[in-house]
C-alpha cells in the first residue's frame, strides 16, 4: 500500500484528499495511506456543518486560523501544525466493510494501534472516535465516491486544547449541554504524561495502520494526476461561496 | 414568515437539523439540513431537499419525508427515532409559525 508523508495548507490538503478519493474511484490510483500537517493549523469543518454554529469566528479570524469546509461528514476540528497528524485512508470500497460502523472500526483501529504503541491505552468509540480515559484523542470522518471511500482524522499527539477549545463551536445538543470542550479532550503527550514528537507519531501511525489494515507500506510520490486535480480543486477549497456554503 | 428551525440528536448519534426559509403563505422557499452526521450520496439529500420548495409548510408529511431522504442518501449516525423525533419538532414548529395543521404521518 502506497504510503505519502506531507504537510501543506490545508487548502492544498483537503483537495488532495478528494483528488485521491476521485482518482481511487476510476482506479487511476492505488489504495494509500497519506499522513500531513496542516501549516498553518487549521480549522476544518464537516460537509453539512453551519459554519457560524461550528466555529468561533471571532478568534480564527482574530488569531488568523484557516476555515476550510470538508467534503466528508462529521464534525469541526482544530488541526495544530505543532501537535497534530492528520491521516487520510484512501481505500476502494470493496476492501473495506459496506457498514459505516464497521468500517470506521476498522480504520480506526489504526489510530488505536498507534497509541497504544506510544504507551497510551486508548480504545474506538463509536461512531467515529477513538479515545482513552474515557477522552477524545482522535475523531474521523468519510466520504464516498464512485466506489472509493476516504476516511481522514485526526491525531492528537501534543495539540494545544486551549486553542481548539477557543477555536470550535459544539451545539449544547450535541453534548447535553456540556460547556467545556476542553474536559472531553486528551492528547497523547498528557496521557503518558511526556512531550511525544511528530516523528514518533509518525512511525506510530505508520505501524499502527500496517497492523490494522494487514498491509505493508511502500513510501511513494503523488501521481502527475493527482497533483493537478488537487491544483483545480484548491480552488474551491479557497472560496468563501465553499467555506459558507452552510452559513 | 421567517426563519424555523427543528434539531434532535440522542446519545452517542450524531446531531441533525431541519432549517427552512418561509414565506407570508407559509410556502417553503428553501430548506437546508445541517449537522454532523455522514450521507453515502450528499448530492441525493440535497437534491431531495430541493423538491420541498414551493410546498406549502403545513402539508408536508415530515416523518415520511425524512425518512425516505435518510434511505435514499445513505445517511448514517442518526437512528429512526431521531427522524421521528425531529419530523415531531418540525411539524411542532411549522403549526407554530403556520397555524394548526402540519402533518407528521
Amino acid at each position: 500500500m502506497r504510503l505519502i508523508i506531507d504537510e501543506g495548507t490545508p487548502y492544498f490538503n483537503m483537495a488532495m484528499d478528494e483528488a485521491m478519493l476521485l482518482l481511487r474511484g476510476i482506479n487511476a490510483v492505488e489504495d494509500t495511506l497519506r499522513l500531513y500537517v496542516m501549516k498553518p493549523s487549521a480549522v476544518t469543518i464537516g460537509y453539512f456543518q453551519s459554519l457560524s454554529q461550528s466555529v468561533n469566528l471571532e478568534y480564527v479570524r482574530e488569531h488568523g486560523i484557516p476555515v476550510v469546509r470538508r467534503v466528508s461528514g462529521g464534525g469541526s476540528v482544530y488541526h495544530d501544525s505543532m501537535g497534530e497528524v492528520t491521516y487520510a485512508v484512501v481505500l476502494s470500497t470493496d476492501s473495506v466493510p459496506r457498514d459505516y460502523l464497521e468500517s470506521f472500526k476498522l480504520i480506526c483501529e489504526g489510530v488505536v494501534r498507534a497509541t497504544r504503541r506510544l504507551g497510551c491505552e486508548a480504545s474506538f468509540a463509536p461512531l467515529n472516535d477513538v479515545v482513552a480515559h474515557g477522552r477524545k484523542l482522535s475523531g474521523s470522518a468519510q466520504a464516498r465516491k464512485l466506489g472509493a471511500l476516504l476516511q481522514h482524522g485526526t491525531f492528537m499527539y501534543a495539540t494545544d486544547v486551549d486553542t481548539l477549545a477557543n477555536s470550535l463551536r459544539v451545539p449544547g445538543v450535541k453534548y447535553g449541554g456540556a460547556s467545556t470542550i476542553r474536559e472531553r479532550v486528551i492528547t497523547v503527550s498528557e496521557c503518558v504524561d511526556r512531550r511525544v514528537s511528530r516523528e514518533e507519531a509518525i512511525e506510530a501511525l505508520i505501524e499502527g495502520f500496517a497492523e490494522a489494515l494487514n498491509v505493508e507500506f511502500v513510501r511513494g510520490k503523488y501521481h502527475p494526476a493527482e497533483l493537478e486535480l488537487a491544483k483545480s480543486l484548491e480552488w474551491k477549497y479557497r472560496s468563501w461561496g465553499w467555506t459558507a456554503l452552510r452559513p | 414568515m421567517g426563519v424555523i428551525e427543528a434539531s434532535a440528536k440522542r446519545e452517542g448519534e450524531k446531531v441533525i437539523m431541519i432549517r427552512l426559509t418561509l414565506n407570508e403563505k407559509c410556502v417553503i422557499e428553501s430548506a437546508e439540513v445541517l449537522g454532523d452526521f455522514f450521507a453515502v450520496n450528499p448530492e441525493v439529500l440535497e437534491e431531495m431537499l430541493r423538491v420541498l420548495v414551493g410546498a406549502e409548510a403545513v402539508n408536508v408529511e415530515w416523518r415520511g419525508f425524512l425518512e425516505d431522504m435518510a434511505r435514499a442518501s445513505g445517511l448514517y449516525g442518526v437512528s429512526r427515532e431521531t427522524l421521528d423525533s425531529l419530523a415531531v419538532k418540525l411539524a411542532e414548529e411549522v403549526s407554530s409559525a403556520c397555524g394548526e395543521g402540519a402533518a407528521v404521518k
